[in-house]
């Protein structure tokens, strides 16, 4: 049935692609003169189907980006062109929010939503942002004033898996300002029921978590002719059970839960004098983790592990953006970060308390040298104990004619350990160097009148002293510099939009990536890099008539090996299809009804081993919206 | 265009295959033994080899073609009793029960917490020791049922029986040897060792033989070097106790050959030592060279010494095999972590 599917959804796309064809908003097209270059920008009509969900749902079907998840509720994270979640940074209006106790970002904890835009910026290219971001830095940023509209929106949504969703979210407008509150508040099981074939005798078992998250948002803007100002605050709350793994199902009464606070929060100032145009930024985070491992015995628990961490960034930059000529701009960007991490193990009564300082020069010059042809050289310079390292890169664009581009980036780009890697007891390794990665990057891109976009990027990376986690002979793990790898492969990704009558229209997307690796770990050879396919796909369309919308998605995944000097051990392929049909009712006040079916074809699949995903289930939602 | 659209077609289709499963029944003499891998905690890639005594060859995986299931999180140990074998699965929480002659699943012990090692203390019951809980599991071995339990309050590891005493080692941060009166069912005495007593074996002249690592740099109990202890086991009291040289290795797997007389261990290397000297031996008996020496088996038959490299720990490991005098005979691919032996 999914062949025929398939079949039948190409041929109606290809058949489609002859028409004549309307202008394509989703596609941003590149200004001749950018802050950044070599941004990728997520789709927008996609983020806002994703909306209210988790940034790890929305980024999973971006190209070259694989998802690591437990479940609704359950922890994410992502891997960007086959490096390591740690690897990938957020920088969140500004603020950069990796943890600093173990480098990474648990992407469901983050959410959606209408008011901002996503864009990534892959390898090297983020290097005009920080350094440490080898996969990649994603930056949500928000849309300026002019582009919010005054609006309450109230959405309820329901899942099979006995998951719930509610949000209530405003934005106000007067003259100069705007605020924007959004709250929501999500809990759920997560219930399905799954055969677990992971142990004996085989038989059907129930995957039950539950969880509740609670997200506060606000954005307040001001600007006048020359002054912009900008807060962004976000609050969260998130308890989670943790089921067992497949692998532990018949254990004594298993308890295992997290739970996650935190608090965020960036003033921005800028101000445009003739030439210069000046930022500073003000930024902290705070989060507190408590993780417990209970299991009941004679109605007694048994504590295994009882731990908590919490953690504080501040973060001060000053940005500063100079036109020397109409073609040459100076980007000049200093900035101090504090990272506090203190790690207890209440059990056992080890644990760590650090506190590190970064501060880094980020100078960019870009030069247009002509209508064809742009450049962007950056240096960035930053403290890693008592070492200072600076980091080169290039960036060039070549305009063939105004439809078809190619760009290269290239340079070098470093990632420090975080104070798990160097601190926690027992294994942490003081000594530890920064990951080093050459990087270097392709990108071929076609867009036809707007319309239609087609991208090519090959790439390349080589990292040094990458950090691994290793067993030792005392039984624990430990942090080495053990592994010297090159990661290479290239996404495909086109987009196209079209009307094939005044009343219906249809989007399209689909991206292909395709990623090998090779290196050693010491004297052992790579054979695979963990989780990551060969092979990935991801495809959606939207198809609107009047009021009426049909969404289909599809992911599809080759073989993912879970062990890296082995073959024996792999995640077989799989492809889950899902599709949304939604009604508006209302012309100002709307009302928009959601009717979802997710994994259509009920197949059984894994993100990470021994954690059973879901088969098929419903999700039903109700969005009203005020002017 | 067209090509383009045809190349994704093809690739969706591509993505909807599955691989065959290839499994052959596998083939267990009656003259071999059982090697347990243990795999990598919560990655559940345990995994079961059986070794052929006859041929001389290894043959993996063999639970997994016998049962079209993998063996569970962190397998590590199995013991024939009454001609079934029972695998300790550590963070799977159970016991598996298999028919020795052809690996195939009978039943599981379920409903444990960490379970480690299992020793049978008479002809229906056996203990099971575990890591996180404060008791020790007891089984029947016939029903296979957990039965009851006896309070030891902190973990339990290798464990051994002299006449009605059980002698239980607490490894995980704890320096105790605890004493269960086999009739009584519970704890009546213990013993003061080194930090992390891990392996434990018994003489012929009715002492009991202790190896501690010693724990680590960062252990909340403190870290110090590896030490043997020698203790007598009517009296509890310790006879000796013999500190290794250098704290940057911890040693493990301590066993006694089949005349009870001499010890073997890992120390980085492999030593050898009479139970009748008083230090500690200088030279090694196997090095390692660039192994990473992870266990050792007496075969209580042959004349044979099993020697397992656990190489990165993420790599499937090797099995050596020695004549006792310390000759390499065989070296042979096993799963990941070989671990434990089990005579057929």
């Amino acid at each position: 049935m999914k062949y025929i599917i398939t079949f039948i959804l190409l041929l109606f796309i290809y058949a489609l692609y002859s028409q004549d064809t309307i202008r394509l908003k989703e596609v941003v097209v590149e200004d001749k003169f950018e802050h950044h270059l070599q941004i990728y920008y997520t789709d927008t009509l996609r983020q806002h189907y994703y909306q209210n969900q988790t940034l790890g749902n929305f980024m999973a079907y971006e190209p070259g980006i694989t998802l690591k998840s437990e479940g609704s509720g359950g922890i994410q994270g992502i891997s960007i062109r086959g490096t390591q979640n740690s690897h990938s940074q957020i920088n969140w209006y500004g603020l950069p929010v990796n943890s600093s106790l173990n480098g990474q970002t648990d992407y469901s904890l983050l959410t959606v939503n209408d008011n901002s835009s996503i864009h990534i910026l892959y390898g090297i290219n983020s290097l005009q942002y920080e350094n440490g971001g080898i996969g990649g830095i994603i930056t949500l940023q928000s849309l300026s004033i002019d582009e919010l509209e005054n609006k309450t929106t109230a959405m309820v949504n329901y899942q099979s898996l006995k998951n719930q969703f509610y949000s209530i979210s405003n934005t106000f407008k007067i003259k100069n300002s705007a605020i924007t509150n959004t709250l929501s508040y999500s809990s759920g099981k997560n219930y399905f029921r799954f055969m677990n074939e992971a142990l004996l005798p085989q038989k059907r078992s129930t995957n039950e978590a539950l969880f509740s998250t609670i997200n506060y948002f606000n954005q307040w803007l001001w600007k006048n002719k020359k002054n912009k100002i900008s807060l962004f605050t976000n609050i969260f709350t998130n308890d989670r059970d943790i089921p067992p793994l497949m692998t532990s199902y018949y254990m004594s009464e298993h308890k295992e839960t997290q739970a996650d606070k935190g608090f965020r929060s960036i003033l921005l100032f800028q101000h445009d004098f003739k030439k210069i145009q000046f930022k500073q930024l003000y930024g902290f985070s705070f989060s507190y983790m408590d993780y417990q491992l209970y299991h009941s015995i004679q109605n007694t628990d048994v504590t295994i592990i009882n731990s908590n961490a919490n953690e504080h960034i501040v973060y001060i930059a000053t940005e500063a953006t100079y036109s020397f000529t109409n073609r040459l701009r100076s980007q000049t960007k200093i900035n101090w970060q504090q990272d506090l991490g203190q790690y207890q193990n209440l059990k056992e009564g080890t644990g760590f308390y650090k506190t590190r300082n970064q501060f880094s020069l980020n100078q960019s010059l870009i030069q247009n040298w002509n209508n064809q042809f742009k450049q962007s050289v950056i240096i960035h310079i930053y403290n890693y104990q008592k070492d200072i390292s600076c980091l080169p890169a290039l960036i060039s664009t070549y305009f063939i004619t105004p439809h078809i581009s190619i760009s290269h980036s290239i340079g070098i780009n470093q990632h420090i350990p975080s104070l798990n890697d160097m601190f926690f007891l027992p294994g942490g390794n003081a000594e530890l160097k920064p990951e080093q990665a050459f990087q270097t990057e392709l990108t071929f891109k076609f867009n036809k009148n707007e319309h239609f976009v087609a991208q090519l990027n090959p790439y390349y990376q080589q990292i040094k002293n990458w950090i691994m986690w290793t067993p030792s002979s005392f039984g624990y793990w430990q942090a080495t510099n053990i592994r010297e790898i090159q990661l290479y492969g290239y996404t495909a990704n086109i987009t196209f939009k079209f009307n094939i009558n005044p009343s219906i229209e249809l989007y399209s997307n689909i991206n292909y990536t395709y990623s090998k690796a090779k290196g050693n770990d010491g004297y052992y050879t790579i054979l695979h890099n963990p989780y990551i396919p060969t092979h990935q796909i991801n495809f959606t369309t939207q198809v609107q008539w009047k009021k009426l919308q049909w969404y289909i998605e599809s992911q599809g995944f080759s073989t993912r090996y879970t062990m890296t000097y082995i073959d024996d051990y792999y995640l077989l392929p799989y492809q889950i299809w899902n599709t949304d049909i939604s009604y508006t009712l209302g012309k100002k006040c709307t009302w928009h009804f959601t009717f979802g079916l997710k994994n259509i074809f009920n197949v059984s699949y894994q993100s990470i081993i021994w954690r059973p995903m879901p088969g098929r289930h419903i999700d039903v939602s109700i969005k009203i919206t005020l002017p | 265009m067209k090509k383009i659209f045809w190349i994704l077609f093809l690739g969706l289709l591509f993505f909807s295959c599955r691989k065959e499963d290839k499994t052959n029944l596998p083939t267990i003499s009656s003259d071999g033994f059982y090697i347990i891998n243990e795999g990598n905690y919560t990655w559940g890639n345990s995994s079961l080899s059986y070794f052929d005594e006859q041929k001389q060859t290894i043959e993996n995986d063999v639970f997994y073609k016998a049962n079209h299931a993998p063996i569970g999180d962190v397998a590590m140990d199995m013991k024939i009793i009454h001609n079934k074998g029972f695998i300790t699965i550590n963070n799977s929480g159970l016991i598996y029960v298999v028919e020795p002659s052809t690996a195939k699943y009978v039943a599981t012990i379920g409903s444990l917490i960490s379970p480690r090692y299992i020793l049978p203390v008479n002809d229906s019951l056996a203990y099971v020791s575990d890591l996180y809980s404060p008791y020790i599991s007891v089984i029947n071995t016939y029903r296979y049922q957990t039965i009851g339990h006896i309070f030891t309050g902190k973990s339990t590891e290798s464990m051994i029986k002299d006449e009605h005493q059980i002698f239980v080692t607490s490894w995980s941060f704890n320096n105790k040897i605890y004493i269960i009166d086999e009739l009584q069912q519970r704890v009546t005495d213990s013993i003061t060792v080194g930090l992390q007593p891990n392996s434990i074996t018994l003489d012929r002249e009715n002492n009991i033989w202790v190896l501690c690592d010693g724990g680590y740099s960062g252990n909340p109990v403190g870290h110090e070097k590896s030490s043997i202890w020698k203790i007598n086991a009517a009296t509890h009291q310790v006879i000796e106790s013999f500190y290794f040289p250098n704290i940057n290795y911890a040693a493990r797997s301590l066993v006694m050959n089949s005349s009870a007389d001499t010890l073997y261990y890992i120390y980085h290397d492999v030593y050898k030592m009479s139970i009748y000297d008083s230090i500690l031996p200088q030279q090694s008996f196997i090095e390692a060279h660039q192994s990473n020496f992870y266990s050792v088996w007496i075969h209580p038959l042959k004349p044979w010494l099993l020697l397992t490299d656990a190489k990165n720990y993420t790599s499937n490991g090797t099995v050596f095999l020695y004549h006792i005098h310390g000759n390499l005979l065989g070296k042979y691919d096993a799963g990941i972590i070989p671990r434990a032996f089990c005579k057929q």
